[in-house]
């Protein structure tokens, strides 16, 4: 089959944080700043999916009833746990990569504070071994993390640069919750969640929406966009199962995700500017640093302290601040994280610019299942 | 997080029949599932052989070694809204000599395990029902 160029001809997001408005006023919210900076009209959309975790069903069809768009267009909601946002951008551009629209869009958007009781952390769904054993995700992450210690060396001083340098990025980024300075000691006498992670390693539960339209190539040209940011690759995985010994400082899923999209693209980690990961803990962007390819096994944290991944670094990680600094609804982030790539990659992120980048990065996975490091992974490159 | 009412569930005492046996006066041990077809050694219990190119729906039902080595260990003080009472605890891999790895609970002090260290499965109470009664399921304790 065929796949067409498909390029991002508008983005749209909202202020990330504990907010009063529920997911499918958010997602409204971000659905109308994307049309807009799209500069085309609600008529032209063709087809809409809505990814979402947590806030229920047919909840695409509430994010579009209100803005009149029920009964004009097919909405297909989409769930994938945390991967959910990136697997809608994808189902749009499907679509029109294979030529069934000219003009789709995906949507991210997600409420957690609420609807979720406070001072829990997410589970895996109950009927999942490890759930009912009491598994929740920072657990999952902190085993990762001390294993990494065990194996690396590496100190809880260590991961806490994660944090600072996300928050770092992220202090003139207008759409980020949390942002700017952070101390080493207030990382480390923040709450301990699960050993190693402490509170200010994990992202918040936060709420937020992002949409992202894309177009084929004769769209870009009818509206006159002179450098348009094309997707070079759109890949979903799923996780690999065995229920045997894994590396849990390796991952798996991460690497097939992000290998095939390399592949599909002809872009490789050499090549990539910028990345925004599932950095939900900062144990895990570490990880993900390895296991995308980006350096050896084992060489994450030289990466982090050689200031290779920040600004002025070979691969800036998280330039948005990433989920540490804007926490992680759900559903939202994984639009989110294209929306933001979009921005940089067209020159828009004033005060938080990844200088001269031409290709862009983004990540996300989603699910606990055991005997599987992730239930799902979704990966986009995009280049301008 | 909506949580779906099983029937039966709000009574559960025992976790689970099909993974672990308390026998009179034994020590406890895990219940592995074997394909009578392909050979491959399963935990939990999974039916048909989830080995795609097998999915054979005769199992046998083995012994699993009642020792095992921590892969790794955390320290959990924030957990799952309805296991309260039950933080902090200490949960774990560890990777039994079947070449089965096992999520599971450890039995013991907050802070005192390490990678690597030999564990042995023990039973006792791994959560509450919705009745506010302890389920009994399989842990590991640090081997004396």
């Amino acid at each position: 089959m065929l796949m067409r160029d498909v390029y991002i001809i508008g983005v749209g997001e909202v202020v990330f944080g504990m907010l009063k408005d529920d997911f499918h006023i958010l997602g409204q919210k971000a659905v109308r700043a994307a049309i807009e900076d799209a500069g085309i009209s609600w008529r032209e959309i063709q087809s809409a999916f809505v990814g979402n975790g947590t806030n229920g069903i047919t909840t695409g069809q509430r994010v579009f009833r209100d803005l009149g768009m029920c009964g004009k267009l097919p909405i297909i909601n989409v769930e994938s746990a945390c991967s959910a946002g990136a697997l809608a951008v994808h189902c749009a551009y499907i679509r029109v990569a294979t030529g069934l629209d000219e003009i789709s869009i995906g949507v991210g958007t997600e409420n957690a504070s609420l609807h979720r009781e406070p001072g829990s952390a997410p589970s895996p769904d109950m009927t999942d071994i490890e759930g009912f054993l009491g598994a929740v995700m920072v657990a999952k992450y902190g085993l990762r993390a001390q294993r990494y210690m065990y194996e690396t060396g590496a100190t809880m001083e260590d991961l806490a640069q994660v944090t600072i340098k996300n928050r770092r990025h992220a202090a003139n980024n207008p759409y980020a919750w949390r942002k700017g300075k952070i101390t080493v000691e207030e990382i480390l006498n923040s709450r301990m969640i699960a050993t190693p992670l402490t509170l200010e390693q994990c992202c918040g539960m936060t709420d937020g929406a992002g949409a992202v339209v894309v177009a084929s190539e004769e769209v870009v040209k009818r509206l006159g966009i002179g450098r348009p940011v094309r997707i070079a690759a759109s890949t979903v995985v799923s996780g690999p199962f065995n229920v045997g010994p894994k590396d849990e400082t390796g991952d798996d899923i991460v690497t097939l995700g992000t290998n095939k999209a390399y592949e599909e693209s002809g872009i490789g980690p050499e090549d990539i500017d910028m990345v925004e990961c599932h950095d939900a803990f900062t144990i895990s962007e570490i990880l993900y640093y390895e296991a995308m390819g980006f350096c050896g096994k084992g060489e994450g944290l030289r990466m982090l302290r050689d200031g290779d991944v920040t600004q002025g670094g070979k691969v800036v990680f998280s330039p948005r601040g990433g989920m540490l600094s804007y926490g992680h609804p759900m559903g939202a982030s994984g639009a989110a994280q294209i929306v933001q790539n979009v921005r940089q990659l067209r020159g828009q992120c004033t005060g938080y610019q990844v200088e001269g980048a031409k290709t862009a990065m983004s990540q996300v996975t989603g699910g606990g299942l055991q005997g599987t490091q992730h239930a799902a992974c979704t990966t986009h490159i995009l280049s301008i | 997080m909506t949580e779906k009412k099983k029937v039966g569930e709000e009574e559960m005492t025992f976790f689970h029949p099909d993974l672990f046996e308390v026998p009179e006066g034994e020590p406890p041990y895990l219940k592995g599932y074997q394909c009578k077809k392909c050979g491959k050694i399963w935990f939990p219990k999974f039916l048909p052989c989830p080995n795609p190119d097998c999915w054979s729906e005769e199992m046998e039902t083995i012994k699993l070694s009642r020792r095992g080595k921590i892969y790794s260990a955390t320290d959990v003080y924030i957990g799952q809204p309805t296991m309260r009472e039950y933080m902090p605890m200490v949960m774990a891999y560890v990777d039994l000599p079947e070449g089965v790895r096992v999520f599971t609970q450890l039995e013991g002090k907050i802070g005192s395990f390490r990678c690597g260290d030999e564990v042995e499965l023990i039973a006792g109470p791994i959560r509450d029902n919705r009745k506010n009664q302890p389920i009994i399921g399989y842990k590991f304790k640090k081997v004396s």
